[in-house]
């Protein structure tokens, strides 16, 4: 395996998260054949989720990931922060079992782990499709769903707060590994509660947002990629 | 002058990888006069035979890093292991099962199975690490002034496992051929669990392939 093999394989892994997490929670389908009542719903809970969020312009929040094999029926758990700045920045910052940081910008993202101790830059411009999914993503956080028109089927399984089912359809990229991803907002609808993702092969990833917090600054060093300087 | 200094010491670091080891040797501490099949004994009665363990890992080849997270469930008495890896974000990036004879692989992203047969890999190298740590029947022992050692030949092969530090416990555990070093495990910072020893770091080297594998533990589940 040599240096740009390795660094391919980086780029999937994350881009494999990216796709995971953001992608598939974006779009909602405008099936023809889903009944005029409910896609009424659905287009209004959206429209009230896009202006909920628009005010929205920094996140702070801690998360709680739990990650069921089903092979092994045990859980293994993920916490840590999240850092958000609109339009396009992301810290993705694990404190337990591992120490990891991912931080996304408008061009490029660095990952640092305590383990290698090194820090990795990836170029989006050179990576089309990184780019792409950075670019869903940053619309997710916009709350802007609309132009999102993806292949999902969406079902509203709770009107307030909204809960969200997202099933993507067969032949899409989400459709080869995800079964369903459920959305649920928080009380206030301003931002997400929980993810749940449940995959094809029988896993599936909780991701809880705990303490969050809306519009607050977000200090300098969380968008470092190292150790954490608390 | 400065050159005959300077050179030996970049033919060690080459020879060594320029690999440190980022956990503690054991102690050196005189063996005394314990009997050997009794550091076995006791060894044995401290290892579980059961476990389910968390770990980081650091996979090393020429010059490069890749880190993950390693889930492990081994029953040693068994032989049977199920272990997967999952990168620091979540995502799943490998998962098998397998005992002695036979590995399956239950799932891998496409890099890891393009080239080689990775199930087989990643199976012995978690036999090495948790199968056999205890010298086999007719492992011939030999005591040296801080270490304890049990050889036994296998098909043209020397197994060897070496017992060192306070509490005499299995700190390598190294397969040669014709005194060729083909692996080696070393086993750091034991905690005890329940009972039971658990090493906090291991580093295994492939000799032949050229890579190193460390490994962290983090939790060890019921």
């Amino acid at each position: 395996m040599n240096k740009s093999k390795v660094n391919n394989m980086r780029i999937k892994f994350i881009l494999i998260f990216l796709l995971l997490f953001f992608t598939a929670t974006y779009g909602y389908s405008q099936d023809s054949q889903i009944p005029e009542k409910i896609r009424t719903d659905l287009n209004a809970v959206l429209s009230r989720l896009e202006k909920n969020m628009s005010g929205i312009k920094t996140i702070k929040t801690a998360f709680i990931q739990e990650k069921e094999l089903a092979v092994f029926k045990q859980k293994v758990v993920l916490k840590g922060t999240v850092y958000i700045e609109k339009p396009a920045r992301l810290a993705w910052r694990v404190d337990n079992p591992v120490k990891y940081v991912m931080i996304m910008s408008a061009d490029t993202i660095s990952q640092w782990d305590e383990d290698t101790g090194k820090v990795q830059k990836i170029s989006l411009s050179k990576n089309p499709a990184f780019e792409a999914a950075i670019g869903q993503m940053s619309i997710w956080f916009s709350g802007s769903y609309s132009p999102l028109l993806k292949d999902y089927e969406i079902s509203l399984l709770r009107e307030k707060p909204a809960l969200l089912k997202f099933t993507p359809k067969p032949a899409t990229i989400a459709g080869n590994v995800i079964k369903s991803v459920t959305v649920d907002f928080r009380k206030d609808e301003q931002y997400i509660n929980r993810i749940f993702i449940e995959e094809k092969g029988g896993d599936t990833t909780s991701l809880l947002f705990v303490d969050t917090r809306l519009n607050i600054p977000v200090e300098a060093s969380a968008w470092k990629a190292g150790p954490s300087q608390n | 002058m400065v050159k005959y200094f300077v050179i030996p010491v970049i033919i060690l670091l080459h020879l060594t990888g320029c690999a440190g080891i980022p956990f503690q040797k054991a102690e050196r501490v005189p063996v005394g006069k314990i009997e050997p099949g009794k550091v076995k004994e006791q060894f044995a009665l401290m290892l579980p035979e059961k476990f389910r363990i968390i770990n980081s890992m650091v996979f090393e080849y020429k010059g490069e890093a890749f880190s993950f997270i390693g889930y492990s469930d081994v029953d040693t008495l068994e032989k049977t292991f199920a272990v997967a890896g999952l990168n620091q974000v979540g995502i799943k990036l490998f998962e098998l099962t397998g005992n002695n004879d036979k590995t399956e692989l239950k799932f891998a992203v496409e890099e890891f199975t393009k080239r080689g047969n990775f199930a087989e890999a990643v199976a012995g190298d978690i036999k090495k690490i948790y199968f056999d740590r205890l010298p086999g029947e007719g492992a011939v022992a030999s005591m040296e002034k801080y270490e304890i050692v049990f050889a036994r030949n296998e098909n043209g092969a020397t197994i060897e496992h070496i017992f060192a530090g306070a509490g005499n416990l299995l700190v390598e555990k190294r397969y040669t051929v014709d005194n060729i070093a083909v692996w080696s495990v070393n086993y750091y910072e034991y905690r005890i669990e329940n009972g039971k020893l658990y090493p906090a770091g291991i580093i295994l080297e492939n000799h032949k392939y050229d890579y190193r594998l460390i490994i962290r533990l983090k939790e060890i589940r019921p």
